[in-house]
């Protein structure tokens, strides 16, 4: 089988997006122009900690240009205000030789910003290989956001993933109830705890967006705190399921094909 | 509308434009000249056709000596609207551009406009819209050089605002080169003439090879385009670039040394 060979004679690097985390922040004021963060992590690349990085923010016709320190020592300007590029813009972000030649050794472009107040997605999608299993969930131990796996293998499944409603109504309430077994029952959260900084507080503000019920006080008693928080996950993906999704009309809709 | 009477800037609606190039068909074939102002005015103040932008700010109808006098001109009128309302708006833009229609345009014996062949030197094309968006509005141009570069581009304020000469075509039409302060300041040095206040002559080619003769314009375009993959030509110095380019650009530069014999 042919293959592709791609030949880089530039010997520059490439910053993909995963390296970069672009946030645009709104202004108080309409009048007053957003102001934009950028968080690099470039340590996969091996560049010189004294290559210059700078990032700029373009669109049509128009581009600003920010001196953002060195890989070593990111050093963001004060000023970060975005008055001269209209919105939304795309980024570039580069590293430029140490010896002030501008020699480029990295290039990252068509980068794309989020807005400081987008929802993120509380439930990270991966497609990759499970063997004969459709689905599974894995948690991180770094407290990042759980991450669904799903078979790649099986065609058609990112459709399914995205839009087959049958699909979703089956495998998303097993998901909640799995995330909330983990964060209640393993690592003792509590859904009304507003502990900034709890990396299941997105979760339980999303819960109690649609469940309501008192969560079971702390007995003295393992067992029956168990049973009790169990029923109270129980009721929660019964709301779930009837607010986001009815579950059964899907199943008996599938059946029945 | 006369001369001295401010009057609010607009925006084009898809309908303004519609008539608007059916307005610049007419004049390109001759008729309805004896009342081109009277049309043009009705055209732009039509609520169908335009409406006007907020904040409110306004213009006047008035002759622009060269590209420099319009963009001084338009660049304080237009600043409270911000740069995400000016830039790449063809809406804003194709209202201005026929607002000034008869300045930039070339007259004919009795001072009607002659339209140029193509509608985007009036009415910011949709289809020019994203990276390459306006490089033939006239009007939008003047603008983009005086606010961008300054007297940096010097020789390319000089010009008319109805012409599109070869220089300010080629690199105006680049977004990516026209941006950096750097390349603008570098074509000047190597091809313009300060002293007489003009384009050196032969630089756009002669010959087979035309446009792409050694050194000349167009091969300093395909040379910053290449560079651009490995530096960073945005921002880079006129010397530093000066710097990076090949001998056959040498001949071009009057601060080189002169060859020996």
């Amino acid at each position: 089988m042919p293959t592709t060979r791609r030949l880089n004679f530039t010997q520059r690097r490439s910053i993909s997006q995963q390296m970069v985390t672009i946030v645009l922040y709104r202004p108080e004021e309409d009048s007053q122009a957003p102001t934009f963060d950028v968080e690099l992590d470039l340590s996969s690349l091996a560049l010189p900690r004294d290559a210059l990085v700078r990032v700029e923010a373009h669109r049509n016709r128009s581009a600003m240009r920010f001196h953002w320190g060195t890989v070593g020592h990111p050093a963001p300007p004060l000023d970060r205000r975005l008055h001269s590029v209209p919105f939304p813009p795309r980024f570039r972000v580069m590293a430029l030789a140490p010896d002030g030649s501008g020699r480029l050794l990295a290039l990252g472009d068509k980068l794309t910003p989020r807005w400081q107040d987008e929802r993120s997605s509380l439930l990270e999608v991966e497609f990759t290989e499970l063997g004969m299993e459709v689905w599974r969930l894995r948690f991180d131990e770094n407290g990042g956001n759980p991450v669904l796996e799903v078979n790649k293998d099986i065609e058609d499944i990112n459709y399914a993933v995205r839009h087959d409603e049958a699909f979703r109504s089956l495998v998303l309430p097993e998901v909640l109830r799995s995330i909330l077994a983990r964060a209640l029952m393993v690592e003792g959260e509590n859904p009304d705890d507003d502990e900034e900084g709890s990396n299941w507080q997105p979760w339980m503000r999303c819960v109690r967006d649609f469940y309501h019920d008192e969560f079971p006080g702390v007995s003295d008693d393992p067992d029956s705190n168990r049973a009790a928080i169990a029923g109270w996950i129980d009721g929660a993906v019964a709301a779930f399921t009837e607010k986001r999704f009815r579950a059964r009309t899907f199943y008996e809709g599938v059946i029945r094909k | 509308m006369n001369q001295a009477q401010l009057v609010p800037v607009c925006e084009m609606t898809p309908e303004g434009i519609r008539e608007a190039r059916e307005y610049l068909s007419i004049l390109r074939d001759g008729k309805r000249l004896r009342t081109w102002e009277k049309d043009l005015d009705e055209l732009l103040t039509d609520p169908g056709n335009a409406q006007p932008v907020y904040p409110e700010v306004r213009v006047q109808r008035r002759p622009f000596a060269n590209r420099r006098e319009a963009g001084a001109y338009l660049q304080p009128i237009l600043s409270p609207l911000g740069v995400g309302r000016i830039a790449g708006n063809y809406a804003l833009w194709s209202w201005l551009g026929m607002f000034y229609l008869d300045q930039a345009t070339v007259s004919d014996q009795a001072g009607n406009p002659k339209p140029s062949a193509t509608d985007a030197a009036y009415i910011l094309d949709l289809e020019y819209a994203g990276d390459a968006a306006g490089y033939r509005h006239r009007l939008m141009a003047a603008y983009e050089m005086y606010a961008r570069h300054g007297e940096k581009s010097w020789c390319m304020l000089d010009q008319s605002l109805h012409r599109m000469e070869h220089f300010a075509a080629l690199l105006y039409g680049s977004p990516v080169l026209f941006n950096s302060v750097g390349v603008v300041e570098l074509a000047h040095l190597l091809y313009t003439d300060k002293r007489n206040r003009r384009y050196k002559p032969g630089i756009v080619g002669a010959g087979r090879r035309g446009n792409h003769a050694p050194g000349g314009l167009s091969r300093l375009i395909n040379v910053l385009n290449q560079l651009y993959m490995t530096y960073d030509v945005y921002g880079m110095t006129a010397q530093q670039l000066l710097e990076l380019l090949p001998p056959e650009f040498d001949r071009w530069n009057s601060t080189a040394p002169a060859e020996a014999g």
